[in-house]
This record gives structure tokens, sequence and C-alpha cells, in this order.
């Protein structure tokens, strides 16, 4: 479904992805885990157009994605939930989750929007409880939630998530996650990129591992989780444990 | 001072304050997209009476209008498409700088269309000498259209940002234009609506006030000085603040002729302006804990 090979991309001067190479198949759900500033984050900014490619390719059911307005994207079936959550703090719950489904309302698709908000308000309870509320008002698992259900309300085939954890208490992460396994069955495939590996292979069928702008590892989650060097650099388990067992 | 003079006194200021208000709203509706001050908001209140002006010999007067404004509404996308949509990430005191040259190249231009006369449209109902008797107190009745026209411009835009999807759109590309992006708005085309939207707004204002105040090339500077100490004082950005504190300027100077020479009024206005500059620079009508957040 979706294919990058050899992307390089970064801000101006600066290089942050040398030749990263990913490809997301129909159905999956892949995370790519990594340290803080691994550039995680802007590779899938560069996929969802915010950052102009440097050089490579990006293939989105076999189309080039590479060079496309950033809010053309979202229209072609493929959403970001963006770090930080980045929900419209002014507006209220119901208008976040309205201007999710712009792209459909644009193209007088409005039954296909009222669905979505249905599926979503189902997805998310709460959010139908606080659909009068500003968003800004929301704490912060109903803010993830929110901006999760802003990007369902597109109707994406390739549901992308950077960081859905960050900053998030235990349990929430787990009940969100798992909400985000669940969106598989609904036909959704789930990119995900996070720092919190464990939590992150806990649901995925595939990782990639990337270091300062490369993919030094990949795998299935299984494999990852049994890797030594993964679970020293990112499950925070000792040498002497691993050696241990 | 008796009743009747003071009644006077409030529907001279609240005529003055509903213009101020409108004018004011102009530059809360770009500064609500782009976070920037337009100050060629002006301009275009001062082109949308003189287009008007200029039209009314060859067209019943509400068609005049009308066009006047559309004229002024292309105006305003073409300089904002001309000398800012282009830019990649423009610093704010670029395009502030950037509306300034604007506001000098309008006006030049209205200068050499129009020359240095003063000119004025037609009172839309009766004459200069019509007046109506409220509450002992003789008003013109052009003051009731600057009521009506400023009031339901200010329904109407409410409206249009609370009920339309376009109108949330523009919300959503002030409170996060990436996030906006990600939505699939094309944010570009969301700035340059809020340009041809307040100089929309701003000729409509320039039209109904023309036949009380007057139109030459110069006189957008005085009402985007009085908007933009509005727009101030009700807190940048928010509208039904720029209503309270348009009216409030308005009755102040109205009240300030009873007491001061009439030239002085100007410096009601500006005093008012420095004086929250100085004390509360969020505005009056906005929590601070609001303001805290914002760029400036």
């Amino acid at each position: 479904m979706l294919r990058v090979r050899n992307l390089e991309a970064g801000y101006n001067k600066l290089r942050v992805l040398r030749g990263i190479s990913i490809h997301v198949g129909a159905g999956e759900i892949v995370t790519v885990i990594g340290a803080n500033g691994a550039g995680k984050s802007t590779f899938l900014n560069t996929v969802a157009g915010l950052l102009q490619p440097l050089s490579g390719e990006i293939e989105f059911d076999d189309q080039p994605l590479g060079r496309i307005s950033p809010f053309n994207v979202v229209a072609r079936g493929c959403a970001l939930v963006p770090e930080g959550r980045l929900v419209f703090a002014p507006l209220s719950v119901a208008e976040n989750l309205t201007l999710g489904a712009y792209h459909q309302y644009r193209r007088r698709r409005k039954a296909l929007a009222e669905q979505q908000l249905e599926r979503v308000y189902a997805l998310f309870p709460v959010l139908r409880e606080r659909r009068s509320q500003l968003a800004g008002t929301l704490s912060g698992g109903e803010q993830q939630m929110l901006a999760i259900g802003r990007a369902l309300m597109a109707g994406p085939r390739l549901l992308m998530l950077d960081e859905p954890s960050m900053g998030l208490a235990p349990l929430i992460v787990k009940s969100i996650l798992e909400t985000i396994a669940g969106l598989r069955k609904d036909g959704v495939t789930i990119l995900l990129v996070e720092q919190n590996s464990k939590a992150a292979l806990g649901i995925a069928d595939r990782g990639y591992v990337m270091e300062t702008g490369s993919i030094v590892l990949e795998g299935t989650a299984e494999e990852l989780l049994n890797n030594n060097e993964v679970q020293r650099a990112y499950l925070g388990k000792e040498y002497q444990s691993i050696a241990e067992r | 001072m008796s009743s009747e003079l003071i009644i006077q006194y409030i529907l001279s200021g609240v005529t003055s304050g509903s213009v101020y208000a409108i004018v004011a709203i102009g530059f809360n509706i770009i500064y609500n997209t782009t976070g920037i001050i337009n100050f060629a908001q002006g301009e275009f209140v001062m082109l949308g009476g003189m287009i008007a002006i200029s039209l009314v010999p060859f067209m019943p007067l509400p068609m005049a209008v009308a066009l006047a404004v559309v004229i002024t509404a292309a105006v305003g996308a073409l300089a904002q498409i001309a000398f800012i949509r282009w830019l990649k990430r423009p610093h704010v005191l670029q395009l502030i700088i950037i509306t300034i040259g604007l506001s000098i190249l309008l006006r030049e231009a209205a200068l050499h269309i129009w020359d240095e006369k003063v000119r004025s449209l037609p009172y839309f109902t009766g004459t200069v000498v019509t007046s109506v008797r409220i509450f002992g107190a003789y008003v013109s009745p052009q003051v009731f259209w600057v009521l009506g026209v400023c009031g339901a411009a200010v329904v109407l835009l409410s409206l249009f940002f609370g009920r339309t999807l376009i109108g949330q759109a523009m919300r959503a590309c002030s409170a996060d234009p990436l996030a906006a992006t990600l939505c699939g708005i094309n944010q570009k085309n969301m700035v340059t609506l809020s340009f041809v939207i307040s100089a929309a707004l701003g000729a409509l204002a320039g039209c109904v006030v023309s036949p009380i105040t007057q139109t030459h090339y110069e006189c957008g500077t005085p009402l985007a000085i009085k908007g933009f100490t509005v727009a101030i004082v009700g807190g940048l950005g928010n509208s039904t603040g720029a209503v309270a504190a348009g009216l409030l300027l308005g009755i102040i100077e109205a009240f300030s002729i009873s007491i001061m020479p009439m030239a002085y009024k100007d410096i009601i206005a500006i005093s008012i302006l420095l004086a929250v500059l100085s004390y509360r620079p969020t505005g009056l009508f906005v929590r601070r804990e609001v303001g805290a957040l914002k760029e400036f």
C-alpha cells in the first residue's frame, strides 16, 4: 500500500533522513521505533507532504505521492495524526471532527461523512458526550482520541500516527493502542511511529528501528521484541538481565 | 446637559462607533487567519466609497454599492496574491511592512484616479436635511443605515464563522495551520479568502458612511487608526470585543466634544490606544491567560 524507496528529506540544508526504505502492505500494522531525534516524525511529515523530499520515492497505492500538495494527500486516503495531537483548541469537538471530513464535504459526500462520524463516536463514546465542549478543555487522552477521530473522519485507508502515547498514562495508552489495533478490521492499514517501543511492538505485525535517519533493523514484531540490541536500546533492559536468561 | 442632547451625543457616538467596529472586525478577520495586522484596511474603506461614487452616475445606488464591494474584494484578493501568497514562510514583520506598503500604494493610486477632491455618495434615503426625531433628538436616516448595515454584517459574519464549513476551516487555520493542512484544507486559499472578506467588509463600511463623513483619497488612514485602536482595545481577533470597544470609543468621542474643542477628538482615540497598549496590551475584553498565548 505504501512503498518508500531511498527517501531523503530534511529542513533547509540539514538532511535528517538518509535513504529510508519502508513498505507497508494493505491491512498491516507496521511500527517505526527509535529514540528522540532519530527522524521518525520527519519521516511521517514527509509522507504526509508537509515536507518536500530531497530525493527518493514515495508510492501510495502504486501512485507517486512525492510532489502533490499536502492538503491533497489526505483526499488520496492517507491521513496523519500529528505529534502533539494538534487539535483545534478554540473549536468544539464536533467542529474538529467535521473538519476532519473537510475533503468529503467539499466533494459533496455528506452522507459518507455522517456515517464516519457515527463510527468515530462508537469508537470513542467520550467524544460524543463532549461534542459541544471546546477541544482545548479536553484531557490529554481525550485530545488524542479526538486527533485520531479527526483523522479517521477523512475515511483514510492508511492511518499514520505520530507518538499517540506521548504524555499519557499507561492505562490510557493501552486502551488507545487497542483501539488502533481494532481499526484493522475496518480495513484501515496502520503506520505507527512510537518512542514507547514495547507498547508499539505489542500491537504491530512488523517493525522498523530507526537511528539517526537510517533504518538499522527490521523484522516481525516478535523478532524485534526478542532482539538483544532492541531490548537494550529501546526496551530498557540491561545487558545483565539479558545475559541471565 | 439636557436629555435630548445626551441622546443626540449617544446616537452620533454609536454611529461612528459602529463604523470603527466594522473596520476593527476587518483587522480581526485577517489577524485571525494569518496573525498579521493588515494596515491597508483603511484604504479598503476608502476604495469602497470612491468606487461607489464613481459608479453611481451610471446605475442605481444599491447596484453601485454592491459592485463597489465586489471590486474592492477583488482588489484585496489581487493584492494578497501579488504581494503575500507566494512568499515562503514570511516573517510577521515582513508581512506588516508589506501591508503598510500596500496602503501607500492604494492611497497614491486613488490620488491619481480621483484627485484630491472631497466627494460623497448621495444619502440612501432622503437628503442632507432629512431628519428623524427620536426621543427628542434629531438624526439623519443615514444613521440607521449605518447601524443596520454594521449590525447585519456582524451577525452574518458570526454565522459564517460559526456555522459554515468554510468559516470553520478558516478558524481552524488560525488555530493550527499545520493540522488544518492535514485535514485537507488549503491554508493559502483561506488566507486569500480572509483578505477578500475583510476588503468587502471595509468597502461596505466605506459606502454607508460616505454620505455622512464624505470620502477622499486620504480618508482611510484616520479610520484605520480608529479601527486599529478599537481592535486593540477589544482584544485582537475578538469581534464581540471589537463591537463593544467601537461603541465605547464612539460614545466617548461624541461626549468629548461637549468639554473639548472638536479638533481634539482624535486625541482621545490615540490616548486610549496608548493607555491600553501600556497597561493592558491584550485588550480590555480578553482574559489575561488567553492574551498570554498570543504572539503579539
